[in-house]
């Protein structure tokens, strides 16, 4: 059974439409993430389902039990949604014990003493905080203040953990290391969360699926790798990094058996194949999406085993700009420009006549316009 | 695939339970915001009565030509009184006087607060605190204080200058224009001073140190920068001054009457305290012409502050850049305990003095006596006007800051429709004088039905503190919520915890350090208040504010002494429990 259901739920503010008719299932245990734009509407659709905001329309519910229909005038508060949450901001309560803060939702459970105590000191215990259990809460770290919030909304084994951007305001390097570490503790224990960010890396990272949302709509949910690689639109595709969207027009089109189609495409001067998730006609316009890193330099050795790649170009590197791990190439061919990933050992230099080639895999072919 | 990103999910499908029955009635009654409807306008008629009901009184008083509550008829004859040469000097009076104090007050309050704020003078922290005393002694102390030091025959700075120089000339008269503005002085330093010094201290130190960078000299960058980020925090506390300069009672009552200085606020006294026959409708009259004036002045201060108020105060814990000194820091140092000490230490020292020996200003050994403490303890009057003003005090601080916090959380924590007309309502005693309020009052509670028989009883004292009180109650709350996220709020309502819970567990215990320091204040207010209470009071409901008065008129300045002592280590004595709350509870947040 799905964990959280939201059927169409939308919600104004005055004549703003923050979200609209937003449809999407959490499964038990699984890791979705929310994923857009500042202002895309996925802080106030995970706000929804936590009660703190009122759905507008549509329909939501928790654990096989509805807790806000907007037809009905039914809403349930967020007190009575059995709910973690974990704030961008981490709302640690400073005036209270670490120790307190977790035991909070308990106390107001009215749990026994020797239970507080025993729980408490197990979620803190998970998110190795328990040494600091006596400390006043202002005197934690940035990374202390986020795991005392982790363990605070998980100490009461609530239906749903819900997290606003949680790492946003922690640096870099803890950044990365706090989500591994709660990806890991999230698959341990198996709890279903509902995740916001605007990194594109974090939600690839940590999440089961991704929804991709903008404008208040869903443009897409995927895992990971099917959004990344997939999308279903340009401004999906336009979303991650800084791809190379070449427009082609279709020249035929054949079922692969799986599902995908493979297209045969001719833009400005270049000619190849690319894959599809849908049927295109000949004739039709389209974008092909060929991701930075999946450029590959076919230089001289290489030269008469491009047979397995879907197409390529000739041309002049223009830029090329060293960012340690990786080098950035910019290729001037006859027809577009194309942005390359490159290993920094290559040691491309501006001015190199070069060749590039992309596998089949690494080319996708989609619809000009988003689809609705 | 459990996800559709297409939407038109059956209804059907997992079939979730509506389950009215454990939410029905409360989310119902909820989502329609009734009880929240029936709170809003509780909150509303509390607040119009305390200060739209009297605001129209004065309107309708001034319009009415006999006293309160009997019939008459209406004309505009109290206006017309008012338009009289002499009331034309009051006029200027009263403006040139709260010029003439702000202009000296303002200066040196910025000089006082840049050696606190921003130098190495030493003890800093204890200068301030010894700095803002005067502001939390009530006005009536040093009044009297200062009436009997610069007494022309018999003031103590006038025999010590005789004994000095050996003339006979006394060069110090407090009862003349000077002597007015001096007093208030005294204590709208310190007011403005408490202002001034957070605008210094909460500066971005990285704003001066980039003047400095681009070649501005420490000079240059005091003038070009930190001066002008400070201009709006000065032109607000400049006009505040003004304001209160306006409506200041004690000062004028003391040094101006008896040397034929008259401004508003006497003159309303007068037309009804001291004629042969009140003249109500003629005082209700300029009261509403001094609203006016207050409200042209508002006006003008939103005027002059519009788009002028820079963020300079971010709330981050700053450490603002020290200016060092050298060996000048004790120069600093003795400047500012010498403002200490004609401020607080004389007029305290005048009062304790003044208390022991049996005639005031004939100081030999034998004319010690403990009996005006023996007279002191054995007045009933005395007696019933401390209990009233303790109980007033009690009552009123904390129906006050609980008034106070109910608005300020409506207005800053909630997006309810009225919120800004509460907001409103309770920020309009700001610019209505104690004495304009007394008025309004005073029409009020004789003008209401049999059954609330408020008229003369303590009551009406405590409506009038609640009116004057609220607009500080509001902005000493509202700062403490502001500084509350509201994720603090949400992250309780998640995991658990009702409305009541939230407010009860996290809003008000994080909150209650500055209720409590607000609770205080107010307190003060209370025990300070005089012009609202000389209008209101009658035999049985006296505070001690007025039976100090009325000792005063008597000649009993040995008495006043005896009492303005006592209250004098009470002032003291509240002051050190809220510096301990700030220290303990707030710095720790």
């Amino acid at each position: 059974m799905s964990a959280v259901i939201v059927e169409d739920v939308s919600r104004t503010f005055g004549d703003v439409i923050a979200v609209n008719r937003v449809n999407m299932k959490v499964e038990r245990g699984e890791f979705v993430t929310l994923l857009g734009p500042s202002g895309c509407g996925k802080t106030t659709t995970l706000r929804m389902v936590a009660g703190l905001e009122q759905n507008t329309s549509g329909r939501i519910s928790i654990g096989g039990r509805v807790v806000s229909d907007a037809d009905a005038g039914f809403f349930v508060p967020p007190d009575h949604r059995q709910l973690g949450m974990v704030f961008q901001s981490y709302a640690i309560w400073p005036h209270m014990t670490v120790f307190d803060n977790v035991a909070y939702p308990l106390r107001i459970r009215r749990k026994s003493k020797a239970e507080i105590k025993q729980k408490v000191e197990a979620a803190l215990r998970l998110v190795e905080m328990e040494k600091y259990a006596e400390r006043p809460a202002p005197a934690l770290s940035g990374g202390q203040q986020q795991r005392v919030a982790i363990a605070r909304a998980l100490v009461f084994e609530p239906e749903v953990l819900l997290l606003d951007e949680p790492l946003s305001n922690l640096d870099a390097r803890l950044r990365t290391q706090m989500g591994d570490e709660f990806r890991a503790l999230q698959k341990r224990l198996g709890i279903t969360s509902m995740y916001v960010t605007h990194d594109q890396e974090e939600a690839m990272a940590l999440s089961d699926r991704v929804v991709v949302m903008q404008g208040g709509h869903i443009l897409q949910i995927g895992a990971p790798e099917e959004i990344y690689q997939r999308p279903n639109s340009r401004a999906v595709a336009a979303f991650f990094g800084s791809p190379n969207l070449l427009d082609a027009k279709v020249t035929g089109c054949a079922a692969n058996g799986d599902g995908t189609f493979d297209v045969s495409l001719s833009g400005q001067g270049w000619q190849g194949h690319a894959r599809a998730g849908s049927k295109f006609e000949s004739g039709e316009e389209a974008v092909v999406l060929v991701r930075p890193e999946n450029l590959r330099f076919a230089n001289g050795q290489m030269n008469g085993q491009a047979n397995g790649s879907a197409m390529n170009w000739s041309g002049k590197v223009v830029e090329s700009i060293f960012r340690g791990p990786r080098t950035s190439i910019t290729i001037e061919t006859g027809g577009p420009r194309l942005h390359v990933e490159a290993p920094a050992l290559l040691g491309m230099k501006v001015g190199d006549e070069v060749k590039v080639a992309v596998p089949e895999a690494g080319a996708w072919a989609i619809r000009p316009e988003a689809r609705a | 695939m459990a996800i559709t990103a297409e939407g038109g999910l059956g209804r059907d499908g997992a079939a979730p339970i509506l389950d009215h029955k454990s939410y029905g009635l409360w989310s119902r009654l909820a989502a329609l915001g009734i009880t929240r409807r029936i709170g809003m306008l509780l909150l509303f008629a509390i607040l119009a009565f305390l200060t739209l009901y009297p605001l129209s009184m004065l309107l309708y008083g001034s319009l009415h030509s006999t006293p309160p509550g009997m019939a008459g008829e209406y004309n505009l004859d109290g206006y017309r009184q008012i338009l009289t040469a002499e009331n034309l000097l009051i006029l200027l009076n009263t403006i040139g006087i709260a010029f003439a104090k702000t202009i000296p007050s303002i200066s040196l309050a910025i000089l006082l607060a840049w050696i606190c704020a921003r130098t190495d003078t030493p003890g800093r922290g204890v200068l301030e605190v010894l700095i803002t005393l005067p502001f939390f002694i009530p006005p009536i102390l040093t009044a009297m204080a200062w009436g009997m030091l610069g007494n022309k025959q018999v003031g103590v700075i006038n025999m010590a200058w005789q004994w000095l120089t050996g003339t006979t000339s006394s060069p110090i008269n407090v009862y003349s224009y000077g002597g007015i503005v001096w007093h208030m002085m005294q204590y709208s330093t310190p007011f403005l001073f408490l202002f001034i010094v957070d605008a210094f201290r909460a500066m971005d130190p990285s704003l001066e140190e980039s003047s400095r960078m681009s070649g501005a000299s420490r000079f240059q960058t005091f003038r070009r920068v930190t001066f002008m980020l400070m201009l709006p925090a000065i032109v607000s506390s400049f006009m505040l001054s003004l304001i209160r300069g306006i409506e200041s009672f004690e000062s004028p009552l003391f040094f101006g009457l008896p040397a034929g200085i008259t401004v508003i606020t006497t003159e309303i006294y007068n037309a009804i305290n001291h004629r042969a026959t009140p003249a109500y409708q003629y005082a209700t009259a300029l009261s509403f012409a001094i609203m006016v004036l207050m409200f042209l002045l508002v006006i003008w201060q939103w005027r002059l502050l519009r788009g002028r108020s820079y963020a300079t105060v971010t709330g981050k814990g700053y450490s603002p850049n020290i200016t060092k000194l050298g060996p000048w820091r004790w120069v600093t140092f003795s400047f500012c305990i010498l403002f200490f000490i004609i401020t607080v230490v004389l007029p305290v020292g005048q009062l304790a003095v003044g208390s022991f020996f049996q005639f005031f200003g004939f100081y030999s050994w034998d004319m010690l006596t403990l009996d005006h403490y023996r007279a002191v303890m054995q007045n009933t009057d005395f007696w019933r006007a401390l209990s009233n003003t303790m109980l007033l005090g009690l009552m009123g601080a904390s129906a006050t800051m609980v008034l106070g916090g109910i608005v300020a959380y409506v207005s800053v924590r909630t997006k309810w429709r009225g919120r800004r007309l509460i907001d409103g309502l309770a920020w309009l005693p700001w610019m209505m004088p104690g004495m304009v309020l007394g008025v309004g009052f005073l029409w009020a509670f004789a003008m209401l039905p049999g059954p609330f028989p408020i008229y003369g009883t303590i009551w009406a004292l405590l409506l009038a503190y609640m009116a004057l009180g609220t607009p500080i109650a509001v902005r000493v709350m509202s700062t403490a919520y502001h500084q509350l996220s509201f994720d603090l709020e949400e992250c309780s309502r998640v995991h658990g915890a009702s409305w009541w819970q939230t407010l009860w567990r996290i809003l008000i215990a994080l909150a209650w350090p500055s209720f409590a320091v607000g609770w205080v204040l107010t307190f003060f207010g209370i025990m300070r208040e005089l012009s609202a209470s000389i209008l209101l009071y009658s035999v049985g409901s006296e505070v001690l504010s007025v039976v100090l008065l009325k000792l005063w008129s008597n000649g009993q300045a040995e008495q006043v002494s005896v009492i303005g002592l006592m209250m004098m280590l009470l002032v003291i004595f509240f002051r050190w429990v809220q510096l301990k709350i700030i220290k303990n509870r707030i710095s720790t947040l």
